[in-house]
């Protein structure tokens, strides 16, 4: 019994020496807390993400780029610190607070979980959110202009419209599209309803097919091409980014052709890809972020919804399968990719 | 000061997918993969429920009846059907992410318009330091933070009293005793099957409860957020066992609560020295690592002095 208690006390000392640890590293927070009125020469910016994907990378990247072109210089106005969750939703809020607590000027989100706990646990920092699909259904506000005091930002869903009617005015023989989706990614399931309104108002049919895991993205793709399609239009999305080779092969396979709305896949060898990607919304997101540090208050910066495109074709992919693109159409692409000849 | 608060919160909400995971584990040896289920169920139950205008309390009750429902189906289907411990978690599990698909309609729920037990601990902590935000020893702490830490210590405080005086009844006995010794409790004229399922049933509602609470403290519940839970609260068992040493049930529900804080707090001391987020896990793995080996040398250590 004696032994026991012992053993318990030891770990009660283990646990408030780990508390110890923690409050003595978290001094800086307490030395600053007095002096929140010093002007701020250099921003701390915190890029707070959930998980490492390839389009958190991109949205990553688009918002560093973004910051360099409003003037802002690395090192001189800002320094960057990166938290990543690794797909683990209960260091989410931890990752928010390490980021509060570690002196953050602002936070810049990446995914709707680490925007809903800043939401939550940042009130009194500034946080601009980007690769969402819908700021205000993760709980931003309740509408572009009545949002959250704190936070502003950038919402992405995937260019539905412009995709479908580039198709119909294009490829007048396609009428029936399929799609890969995530049940468990919000993105892909807020791009998957709006791809379903989109398509019903422009005349299309489309074929869902859910695909849970990486590793079943070359089963559920080889479904999907068996539902009778006349082309995949690919809606973005983590699971499908990553596992973008295996629709493409499928797609091969049954001659039928790509359509996406994401840059790499164009390299990946989707035939024509009207982007609205998430470099581009995380660029736009960084431009939000430079008018705060210009002395905006975010209160008064309305929620956005990224409506900016770029077309790009990959003329290898259309000769793959015997598919002549019409000249306008690679005349109007911003990005070619593949030998032009005999289609220019 | 808000991340040791934080730190602590969760390491106590997270303490009862613990002691789920320590009757499931400990008591059966029965490494019930369903709590990656039932820890999303009591999320997407109390969710929808919250959603839906049912009071916080209700609905957190109801997530603890949910995962109950989903322990009574893997222990069925161990016990009845004779499926492998292993694969009747996984079937559970995997059955489950659809279900939570249709509990919340959606993948995600945010919850930061509705009311949770996390606007009662505001309350609470207002209560508590009078205002929004307090100083404690020149740290700004805020009444929301103060106020979830002191709930969920009472909530874990309570649950783990309750959970040790049941231990301590003949059912109690019963349940350990048939992890223990099948053979001898079968003697006993005790159903071990019917054993596994209550004990399975609790188990998974205990998940499912700090699933609930999860939720309403980080503002959302998400249809992935289950994914690995199983593997911390196995590691704060462990860490637990590590630290208490002792089979007693009042040192293991001591030594598993600790457990879960301790890993919560090596987490966020790891975040707070800014440790590269590739790193996370294998940090994790190691400190895991660590509780399992440091036991074991200590021992060994000890024979070896009190040998010579």
């Amino acid at each position: 019994m004696l032994n026991a208690f012992r053993r318990v006390a030891l770990g009660i000392a283990v646990v408030a020496a780990a508390s110890l640890i923690l409050l003595l590293s978290d001094l800086q927070h307490r030395e600053r807390a007095g002096r929140l009125a010093i002007a701020k020469h250099k921003w701390k910016l915190y890029f707070v993400q959930y998980n490492d994907v390839i389009d958190v990378k991109d949205a990553e990247a688009g918002v560093i780029k973004g910051l360099h072109e409003s003037g802002l210089v690395d090192g001189r106005d800002y320094q960057i610190k990166i938290l990543n969750a690794q797909g683990d939703m209960a260091t989410v809020s931890a990752l928010i607070d390490a980021a509060v607590t570690g002196g953050a000027d602002m936070l810049i989100t990446f995914s709707t979980p680490t925007l809903q706990a800043a939401l939550r646990r940042a009130q009194n920092v500034p946080v601009v959110y980007n690769y969402v699909s819908s700021g205000l259904k993760a709980g931003a506000g309740k509408s572009n202009t009545d949002h959250a005091p704190n936070v502003t930002g950038v919402s992405l869903l995937p260019a539905n419209d412009e995709a479908l009617a580039l198709i119909k005015a294009n490829f007048p023989s396609i009428h029936r599209l399929g799609t890969l989706y995530c049940p468990a990614e919000t993105n892909m399931v807020n791009a998957k309803i709006a791809l379903d309104e989109s398509a019903k108002r422009a005349g299309f049919e489309v074929v869902y097919v859910p695909a849970e895991t990486a590793t079943d993205v070359p089963n559920a793709a080889a479904a999907l091409m068996s539902h009778d399609i006349d082309a995949v239009l690919q809606i973005p999305g983590n699971l499908t980014a990553s596992a973008f080779g295996s629709i493409g092969e499928a797609a091969r396979s049954s001659h039928l052709p790509v359509f996406a709305f994401q840059k790499s896949q164009a390299i990946g060898g989707a035939m024509v890809v009207v982007a609205r990607d998430y470099k581009d919304s995380g660029r736009h997101a960084a431009f939000l972020a430079a008018r705060i540090m210009r002395g905006e208050n975010p209160k008064k910066i309305p929620l956005e919804d990224f409506a900016g495109t770029s077309l790009i074709v990959n003329l290898d992919a259309a000769r793959a399968l015997n598919i002549t693109l019409p000249p306008p159409l690679v005349r109007s692409a911003k990005e070619i990719i593949g030998e032009t000849s005999g289609n220019r | 000061m808000t991340l040791l608060l934080s730190a602590w919160t969760i390491g106590l909400i997270l303490s009862l997918l613990s002691l789920g995971v320590y009757i499931s584990y400990r008591v059966f040896k029965f490494a019930d993969i369903t709590a990656d289920g039932s820890i999303t169920f009591g999320a997407a139950v109390a969710a929808s429920m919250l959603t839906h205008g049912v009071h916080p309390v209700t609905s957190s009750i109801a997530a603890f009846a949910a995962g109950c429902a989903a322990g009574l189906c893997t222990g069925i289907l161990h016990t009845r059907f004779r499926i492998n411990q292993l694969l009747s978690g996984i079937l559970v599990m995997t059955a489950l992410y659809s279900i939570n698909l249709h509990v919340m309609g959606q993948s995600n729920l945010p919850l930061l318009s509705v009311t949770t037990l996390t606007t009662y601990a505001q309350d609470l902590g207002r209560w508590l330091t009078g205002h929004d935000s307090a100083t404690l020893f020149g740290w700004p702490v805020s009444a929301r933070d103060a106020g979830s830490l002191v709930l969920s210590a009472a909530i874990v405080f309570i649950i783990a009293l309750i959970a040790w005086l049941f231990f301590n009844t003949n059912l109690g006995s019963a349940m350990r005793a048939s992890g223990d010794n099948e053979q001898m409790i079968r003697a006993l004229g005790v159903s071990v099957e019917n054993m596994i399922v209550l004990g399975l049933c609790i188990s998974n509602g205990l998940v499912a409860f700090a699933g609930a609470l999860l939720a309403q403290y980080q503002g959302f519940a998400d249809v992935q957020m289950g994914i690995g839970m199983i593997v911390w609260g196995l590691a704060s068992v462990i860490i637990g066992r590590a630290l208490t040493g002792t089979d007693s049930a009042g040192a293991a529900l001591t030594g598993t609560i600790m457990g879960s804080v301790l890993f919560r707090l090596i987490i966020a001391v790891a975040l707070r020295w800014g440790l590269n987020p590739n790193d996370l896990k294998l940090v994790t793995a190691i400190f895991v690592f660590g509780a399992l080996v440091l036991p074991m040398l200590m021992q060994k250590v000890r024979s070896h002095a009190a040998a010579s």
